[in-house]
């Protein structure tokens, strides 16, 4: 599973791996089922202290994002299409709010700043075929 | 439960100066703790009191739950030490020396030993005199860990080292860490390293503890806002109690702010701009935290 943290950054470690494992499920590369990494092994992948991990995967499993079962690794949940389709959504506003900003900053009207992230998509959308 | 350490009220001083002033920390579930505090403000005091080489001028110390004035070789086996500056036998070559402090316990993990030895890139025929600071340093943290310690306690341990060596001891505590059930203490001014391995923080400024907390909860405790306001009507000084830090133009302003969670909304309210939260790193928190943060005025420019 390929969870990158910055230790430096200020933002704790175990809320950065919360958000990666949420943003592997909304993209699909997790699916309902998968296994995620032992404590130990993910501590001992990423550098960071296992009780970052647990903690975690323990707000994960509160959040009823995945599973514990006795003796085994943690599973992903199954979850509701409309639940999947939120958290997607979630994501995308998350990831645009410094675009807001800016816009708001320069005074560039929402249709404008619509119709920029509109053109950006579209340009980008080819090379992203490429691949 | 284990009780690994407890200090209640130890002040400690020597002549007229006040080394610990009134220090209250407890540590009685496995952890890394990471002790932080500018030069002279009493880490290696702090460190000094737990294996009794220190004893307080007021309040108690314990460490498992024996006065540490009392602590005997069955208490002190438990403990795993590395001084700040190295006390390790010079003429010694580095197998030797191994071999002296190995027996000395009852239990010694030759195979830890070999491995770490191999990983740290120390070598055995080499005398301790002849040695880097450095290798001196990854000698010395091979010697207070390999009677598998309870409680492992670190001054400085990072100091000499060249960046790719320090991530490979930090590997190797958090290592030892993930493998037996003990508490770590680890003082350094690498405040990068420290926030890679801690769970806890300890703050020291002057021999008094400024902060004690999870490490996550100190970094959700303080958030840096940038703040800018077309209108140009930021005031030049806030005077809420949460703005622990500030530099203000009217049209922005840089603000360290105390939870923040708390707070964000009344801001918001209260004045007409785009507020940008930036979580602060543990080095930024320290700033904070030592008062080293200074309030700047307007006058002077944003950089």
């Amino acid at each position: 599973m390929l969870i990158v943290v910055d230790h430096n950054s200020g933002v704790p470690v175990f809320r950065q791996i919360i958000e990666q494992v949420r943003f592997h499920v909304a993209s699909g590369l997790l699916m309902p089922g998968d296994e995620l990494p032992s404590t130990r092994g993910l501590s001992q992948e990423l550098g960071v202290n296992p009780m970052t991990v647990s903690k975690a995967y323990s707000l994960l499993e509160q959040n009823g994002l995945v599973e514990r079962r006795p003796g085994l690794p943690l599973v992903v949940r199954s979850r509701t299409a409309d639940a999947v389709e939120g958290e997607r959504l979630t994501h995308l506003r998350v990831a645009l709010e410094p675009a807001r900003r800016v816009a708001r900053q320069l005074g560039i009207s929402p249709t404008e700043a619509a119709s920029a992230f509109r053109a950006l998509l579209e340009a980008t959308s080819p090379t992203e075929d490429d691949k | 439960m284990t009780d690994y350490l407890r200090l209640a009220d130890v002040s400690k001083r020597f002549g007229q100066k006040t080394a610990l002033d009134n220090v209250s920390l407890a540590v009685g579930e496995p952890s890394i703790l990471g002790l932080v505090g500018k030069n002279g403000s009493g880490k290696t005091t702090l460190l000094r009191h737990i294996v009794g080489l220190y004893l307080p001028t007021s309040g108690a110390c314990t460490t498992f739950g024996r006065a540490t004035a009392e602590l005997g070789a069955r208490e002190l086996a438990r403990i795993g030490m590395l001084h700040q500056h190295d006390t390790l036998i010079g003429w010694m070559k580095a197998e030797q020396l191994l071999n002296y402090v190995a027996s000395f316990y009852r239990v010694w993990d030759r195979e830890l030993e070999r491995q770490l030895v191999a990983m740290l890139e120390i070598v055995p025929s080499e005398r301790v005199l002849t040695m880097s600071p450095g290798n001196r340093q990854k000698l010395a943290l091979v010697i207070a860990t390999c009677h598998h310690p309870s409680l492992l306690l670190l001054d400085e341990p990072l100091s000499d080292l060249d960046p790719i060596v320090r991530r490979d001891v930090v590997e190797t505590l958090l290592d030892r860490f993930r493998s037996d059930e003990m508490a770590i203490v680890i003082s350094s001014h690498l405040l990068d390293d420290v926030e890679r391995i801690a769970d806890r923080i300890v703050c020291l400024d002057k021999g008094r503890v400024v902060a004690d907390a999870p490490l996550d909860d100190l970094k959700e405790r303080y958030e840096e806002w940038t703040v800018t306001s077309p209108s140009g009507t930021l005031p030049a000084h806030f005077a809420e109690p949460y703005v622990v830090a500030q530099e203000s133009d009217r049209t922005r302003a840089r603000l360290t702010v105390k939870d923040p969670a708390l707070h964000r909304a009344t801001f918001s309210a209260t004045y007409d701009g785009e507020v940008e939260q930036h979580p602060l790193n543990l080095e930024q928190l320290f700033r904070v935290l030592t008062g080293a943060t200074t309030t700047r005025r307007a006058e002077e420019s944003l950089v």
